[in-house]
């Protein structure tokens, strides 16, 4: 699935000097083809979260344009945005996005749960990603009992359960040492390259070797729109 | 179109198994939510199964007093004040009658020997009466039809008079004096004399003696209060309206001479106002368990803000709105229903103790059961509505912003 921005922008109220308002993207087009590892980087507070946000059907742009295969994800209702998020998108959001009461096992399983998919195909599937990523031992943990590092390949491992046409992730290797960086990034290229749209965002200089695209965020405006 | 269906189902499925999942990784927040909710049916169920096991109590005891009896009050006209042995007579001839009762009593001066007591309860009895009360003579014989006739001075004498005067003596065949008249003795009776609610209401008397007799020393030869015993089977209200008829005839159709107070009306009142007294108290408890809703939705409202970063990850995920409303909706009517459920057993616990101590009998109301199991489901769903909706509402990046 392609995603396609057009002139999108989003100002925020925050009272800092003259202005009222500052804003977080301004007037952006972009892009994201499937089979490409598209990675998003820029310094904090550069915008690169409420893009992914715009992008992904969480955030209504002020201005603009966002479509998915040329359908306006913002001129669904809250209803159909929902399910065709949980259908076809899926995020992963930056820091502990988990729930505390569920194990580790039923958090990779709660994307599944809320898009109401019951399928016995998911388990074997499950208990791969939690190989590959190097947690199979963790299912019964609860999140509490997981290190930073840990959870965040619990919650990549929930990102990809379901195979989503579109993947973006939001800091996916913040907490993680480098032989886990680069499982993770690597990955994140394969998966890409099985024909699916994914966005890394992240101010990881080792992403930059596994882009397909980088893309530079600075001051709410893409700069270097650059095939690498 | 089927497998949209299958899904909202699923989806469904999932709401409930979160929400269940939720509460129990949450248990002491779960246990408050619900304290109110319990406390309320608590005290519902208590009271209405307390006051069902006293009415029941009630009832018995009015049973036992003698539902198939009426009382008549006669108050008398002008020309007439009372009923005579013949009227009586004639009462006790109607066809749902079984036998009367009449009240004659006085308290009087009892000497024996050198010995005087005053203020001793005596009370004229017909024979029927110790027909009524086949068991009460204990030693010597009863008064009869022939005392009632002949206004003999006879009498039966409580175990109280015995101990009294006769100590050591047996006091049948002595003559005592009432009201300065020799009365020979011929029995001696159970302190607990019986005799229905008549008896009841006038006391337990000392001395018995022939009702006709009793209204000789009275200087009167009528009666202003007697008791109807009902034939078996017969109907009180039919009875009642008979018994009626025949005194306004007696009392030439003079208005206000005379009350017919049947039992079971008396009975049927009773019940109705303790019937309208649970209702009462009912609807005072029902405000513990409004409380107890306000107490779930407050505690709902506050878990919705605490729970923040869960509805925005789910919503980030995909979550429908209406699936975050129902999960919360589902939530707070677990917790009310399943406090309501505990405030059940609790509150008929708490009624089965009360009622061992009152001494009255237990009874499992059904009514007051679907009333507290009902009300607090409803309850929950009312006061869940907002803190759901609320939930639902909330923009997923403001909750993922706080991660």
């Amino acid at each position: 699935m392609d995603l396609k921005a057009q002139n999108i922008s989003k100002r925020f109220y925050r009272k800092a000097g003259e202005s009222n308002y500052f804003y977080a993207v301004r007037e952006t087009d972009l892009e994201l083809p499937s089979g490409a590892l598209s990675v998003l980087m820029g310094r904090s507070g550069s915008g690169k979260t409420t893009l992914l946000s715009m992008l992904s059907g969480l955030l209504s742009p002020d201005t603009g344009t966002v479509t998915a295969d040329g359908r306006d994800l913002y001129s669904m209702d809250d209803r159909k945005l929902s399910a065709f998020r949980a259908a076809r998108i899926s995020v992963m959001p930056q820091g502990r996005a988990v729930l505390d009461t569920l194990s580790a096992w039923e958090n990779v399983f709660l994307n599944a749960r809320i898009a109401g998919v019951r399928d016995e195909s998911l388990v074997p599937r499950a208990l791969e990603l939690m190989e590959r990523f190097g947690i199979p031992d963790l299912k019964e943990a609860l999140p509490k009992e997981l290190s930073g590092g840990e959870l965040r390949r619990v919650m990549l491992c929930r990102s990809l359960l379901l195979s989503p046409e579109v993947l973006m992730c939001d800091e996916p290797t913040g907490d993680l040492d480098d032989q886990n960086t680069a499982l993770v990034l690597d990955s994140l290229r394969d998966y890409a390259h099985q024909g699916h749209t994914v966005l890394l965002v992240t101010h990881e200089a080792d992403a930059v070797s596994y882009a397909d695209r980088l893309l530079q965020m600075d001051a709410g405006r893409i700069s270097t729109p650059d095939p690498v | 179109m089927l497998k949209s269906i299958r899904s909202t189902f699923v989806m469904l499925g999932e709401c409930i198994s979160m929400s269940v999942d939720n509460i129990r990784g949450n248990k002491v927040r779960s246990f408050l939510t619900l304290l109110g909710i319990m406390i309320g049916v608590t005290a519902v169920i208590t009271l209405i199964s307390t006051v069902s096991g006293v009415s029941g109590s009630i009832a018995s005891s009015f049973s036992e007093m003698g539902v198939g009896t009426l009382t008549v009050t006669v108050t008398g006209s002008d020309l007439k004040s009372g009923m005579t042995p013949d009227d009586l007579k004639k009462v006790s001839e109607l066809e749902q009658v079984d036998g009367i009762v009449p009240t004659v009593t006085m308290n009087g001066r009892v000497s024996y020997g050198n010995q005087v007591e005053t203020n001793i309860p005596v009370s004229g009895k017909n024979a029927y009466y110790f027909v009524l009360n086949e068991d009460l003579i204990i030693q010597g014989r009863s008064l009869n039809y022939i005392d009632d006739d002949n206004n003999s001075y006879v009498c039966v004498v409580s175990q109280e008079i015995v101990d009294t005067f006769f100590f050591g003596v047996n006091p049948v065949g002595e003559t005592i004096y009432v009201s300065g008249l020799p009365f020979l003795i011929v029995g001696r009776y159970k302190e607990d004399s019986g005799g229905g609610i008549a008896a009841i209401f006038s006391g337990s008397p000392d001395i018995m003696i022939p009702y006709t007799t009793g209204m000789k020393i009275n200087n009167s030869n009528e009666v202003n209060s007697f008791t109807i015993y009902l034939a078996e089977g017969a109907d009180s209200e039919t009875a009642k309206s008979n018994v009626e008829d025949l005194m306004d005839q007696i009392f030439d159709f003079e208005e206000d001479c005379f009350t017919v107070t049947s039992m079971a009306s008396i009975e049927q009142t009773m019940e109705t106002m303790l019937g309208m007294m649970s209702t009462l108290l009912a609807g005072i408890a029902s405000i513990a368990l409004i409380v107890g809703g306000i107490g779930i939705m407050n505690m709902m409202l506050t878990t919705v803000t605490e729970r923040t970063i869960e509805i925005g990850l789910k919503k980030a995920l995909g979550a429908i709105p209406w699936q975050i409303q129902i999960q919360f909706l589902i939530e707070s009517f677990l917790l009310s229903i399943f406090g309501g459920l505990l405030g059940v057993i609790l509150g008929l616990l708490i009624s089965y103790a009360l009622c061992n101590v009152l001494g009255t009998s237990f009874v499992i109301n059904g009514g007051a059961i679907a009333l507290g199991v009902g009300f607090s489901a409803a309850v929950g769903i009312i006061f869940g509505w907002v803190p759901a909706r609320k939930a639902s509402r909330l923009n997923p990046i403001d909750a993922l912003r706080s991660i």
